[in-house]
């Protein structure tokens, strides 16, 4: 009794701070199965049938990605998969999406490219918000016959539903494609990169469905403990300028569409023991390392380390999610310039890689001639792009050409687009850039 | 198979490869460009400008031996003068055999020596009196934390007694990125506002201070002090078994072992966190991050 109300009041004080979810939104779920997300959805279903002035007041869908082609699965393992996860969707009720990895290859290029940021909301506008949303629900209900269940009917709906066709969604995705991804990720020379690889393109696809229908919030079940790790995985992957987007609460680097974290607070084993007391329906899907050993990619060995770690010092998980809080987004070079600064063309923030920077580490590894470390002022000049390879960058990071488009290098050509954490894990890419789906153009 | 030659000169044989750009190079035309990178880091950071004096941290360990070296080197061409400040804490069987180290080298190298013990500056208070006093009340494994905040500010009056303008350690880049991952696993959000760039400009009177082996390597450091022959100190300190730091070590050379290559340059990648409101943004000198 305790523990739930524990459990539950976590979940709603994390989107109640942060008020970025507004009545009426809608916010896909990010689904994948396992524990945390599978709590997620639970506490989400939970929170919208209570008949209380605390009912929960967005509007959701779940999306589930069938990453079986990428983790090596025959198409009876994941058809069985979704025999399993096609019941439980139905008990959720709320509109699902069921997508195949493989779609990745018919994205459209402009899910690498940044929407205009929505400018932040003042201050009252989420409270006034939530007033007038009340005042409508009020309004409605007293129309209505009595008491709140009808007020609930008529939760008014912002967007009209795409006509629903669950039959179509399920259908297999073309045997060809799925040759395809298996194809470039067996190409993936580290575990490590073939992770990375993944989270993007699971994240792009997820962008995508919630861009196509209408979703302005997305929510991810990543937990206390698995952010915590997160965090010191990409610390380790060159990712230290990013952190507060990639484990904090909200995530809005791409502009449109806002990741939102919830389950930040829960750690993995309130999340077990709640979903093991009220039966919380999950489905085990393997993953890329699952069964790998300790060794064998950056992500394995952090867990392995926290874990351990946290058994000498058990505020180890929490110490470093309480830093992750205190993570501030700064810009680099001071407020404005966030939204036109040059973004990375795989992970979609800002460019944290500086010519001017030959000073420090960064200008020593990107800058890996050696007889440029004598002649500092080369890196600093800049050219006109050229070739067409730079101008379908949509216009950023033109100055970044210069080295390579003298070489009129591709592969170079698109490396100086990306952060540096994306420009090491390019480099375990086997089969060339040009195959990566969304980069051939 | 013989090794192949080396890329810089053609002409000796390559000894080593360097591990990060993985050249082949023989032990003269290394050491040569160990010294080129150290002397652009200095150069570009603006870190320490003619006329200096500069007081080495020397411990007689491998870093700040290979970095009295190479300064000793520069020196004519920055426009530098050195002086060589060691710190005694009173850890008996470690620092004694150290510091005879330090007296070798300053004498070999004919730079001013200044001894600065715990015992004169504290109180009386040396590490073995702290670990002592420690030692039953639970914070036993934390007498390396107060070491280090000792040493830095026993550090700053050795300087201060030689006249010195700027204050050089030996902290190269496993130092660096262990500071990093151990600052994140102790929620150290203050030292790590404080930590990204090249060094400290001085906040309020401490002088300036900076880390030219910033980014070097370690394995770069030993295969300098071996191919230019240097005597140092290798050993380990008593207390050290019992520092946090043995943890982020451990992960950064399981890293490596993981990553190959790619644990490199973790420490330039901070993120901004909300450092003290007093903090004024640092001088052009120190690249901000």
């Amino acid at each position: 009794g305790c523990f739930k109300a524990f459990y539950t009041h976590k979940f709603r004080a994390m989107l109640g701070k942060n008020r970025l979810i507004f009545p009426g939104e809608k916010v896909l779920l990010a689904w994948s199965g396992g524990p945390s997300s599978s709590s997620m959805v639970w506490q989400v279903l939970e929170g919208l049938s209570q008949d209380s002035a605390k009912r929960l007041r967005f509007v959701p869908g779940v999306i589930f990605v069938d990453e079986g082609a990428a983790c090596g699965r025959s198409p009876e393992e994941r058809a069985k998969t979704l025999a399993e996860v096609k019941p439980i969707l139905q008990t959720i009720g709320f509109p699902w999406h069921v997508v195949a990895l493989e779609e990745v290859f018919s994205l459209p290029p402009s899910v690498l490219r940044c929407s205009s940021q929505e400018p932040a909301a003042p201050e009252g506008a989420y409270k006034a918000a939530v007033d007038s949303f009340l005042q409508q629900q009020h309004v409605l209900g007293a129309g209505g016959g009595p008491g709140l269940a009808h007020g609930e009917e008529q939760l008014p709906q912002p967007h009209a539903q795409p006509p629903w066709d669950p039959q179509r969604l399920l259908r297999p995705p073309a045997a060809v494609q799925t040759e395809a991804l298996s194809h470039l990720f067996c190409s993936v020379r580290t575990l490590t990169a073939k992770e990375e690889l993944l989270q993007t393109l699971r994240a792009h696809l997820i962008l995508h469905v919630a861009r196509a229908h209408g979703y302005s919030k997305v929510m991810t079940g990543d937990s206390c403990t698995r952010l915590a790790i997160k965090l010191m995985t990409n610390l380790a992957l060159g990712r230290g300028a990013f952190l507060a987007w990639d484990t904090g609460f909200s995530d809005e680097r791409h502009g449109d569409v806002v990741v939102v974290r919830p389950m930040r607070e829960h750690t993995l084993k309130e999340v077990a023991f709640y979903n093991r007391l009220f039966s919380v329906p999950s489905v085990f899907t393997p993953a890329v390392d699952t069964k790998a050993p300790e060794k064998a990619s950056i992500h394995r060995l952090m867990e392995a380390f926290i874990l351990r770690l946290q058994t000498q010092f058990p505020s180890t998980v929490s110490t470093v999610y309480r830093t992750s809080e205190k993570l501030v987004k700064a810009p680099r070079d001071g407020p404005g310039a966030g939204d036109c600064s040059p973004r990375c063309l795989l992970c979609m923030c800002a460019l944290d890689v500086d010519a001017a920077d030959s000073a420090t580490a960064f200008g020593v590894q990107t800058c890996s001639h050696p007889s440029q470390i004598q002649s500092p002022t080369s890196l600093t000049e800049t050219g006109t792009p050229q070739g067409s390879c730079c101008s379908s960058g949509g216009g950023r990071a033109q100055s970044r050409c210069q080295e390579a488009s003298s070489r009129e290098d591709p592969q170079a050509c698109i490396l100086e687009q990306l952060c540096y954490g994306c420009r090491v894990n390019m480099k375990d890419l086997g089969l060339g850039l040009g195959r990566a789906p969304g980069l051939s153009d | 198979m013989p090794a192949p030659p080396c890329t810089s000169c053609h002409a000796a044989r390559a000894a080593l490869r360097r591990p990060r750009s993985g050249q082949a190079l023989c032990g003269a035309c290394f050491c040569t460009a160990f010294e080129a990178e150290v002397l652009h880091t200095v150069l570009a950071g603006r870190l320490l400008p003619p006329g200096a004096v500069v007081a080495v941290g020397a411990s007689g360990g491998k870093d700040s031996t290979v970095l009295a070296h190479v300064l000793r080197e520069l020196a004519p061409r920055l426009g530098i003068s050195l002086q060589l400040v060691a710190v005694d804490e009173g850890i008996g069987g470690y620092r004694d055999a150290a510091l005879a180290a330090v007296r070798r080298q300053a004498a070999r190298w004919e730079l001013p020596l200044t001894v600065v013990a715990y015992e004169d500056l504290f109180g009386g208070w040396t590490m073995d009196a702290v670990a002592r006093s420690t030692a039953g009340s639970g914070r036993s494994r934390s007498c390396c934390t107060f070491c280090g905040v000792l040493r830095r500010r026993a550090l700053e009056e050795g300087a201060r007694r030689v006249g010195a303008t700027h204050i050089v350690t030996g902290h190269n880049a496993d130092d660096m990125a262990e500071t990093v991952l151990m600052n994140f696993l102790r929620g150290d959000a203050g030292r790590l506002a404080r930590g990204g760039g090249l060094g400290s400009p001085g906040e309020g009177s401490a002088l300036p201070r900076c880390r030219p082996l910033q980014l070097a390597s370690q394995k770069e450091v030993v295969l300098y002090a071996h191919f230019r022959r240097l005597d140092y100190f290798s050993e380990e300190c008593v207390y050290a078994p019992e520092a946090f730091r043995g943890h982020a070590r451990d992960l950064l050379k399981r890293l490596e072992a993981a990553g190959k290559g790619r644990r490199g340059l973790d420490e330039e990648a901070t993120p901004g966190t909300p450092g003290d409101p007093a903090q004024t943004p640092t001088p052009k000198a120190v690249p901000t991050f």
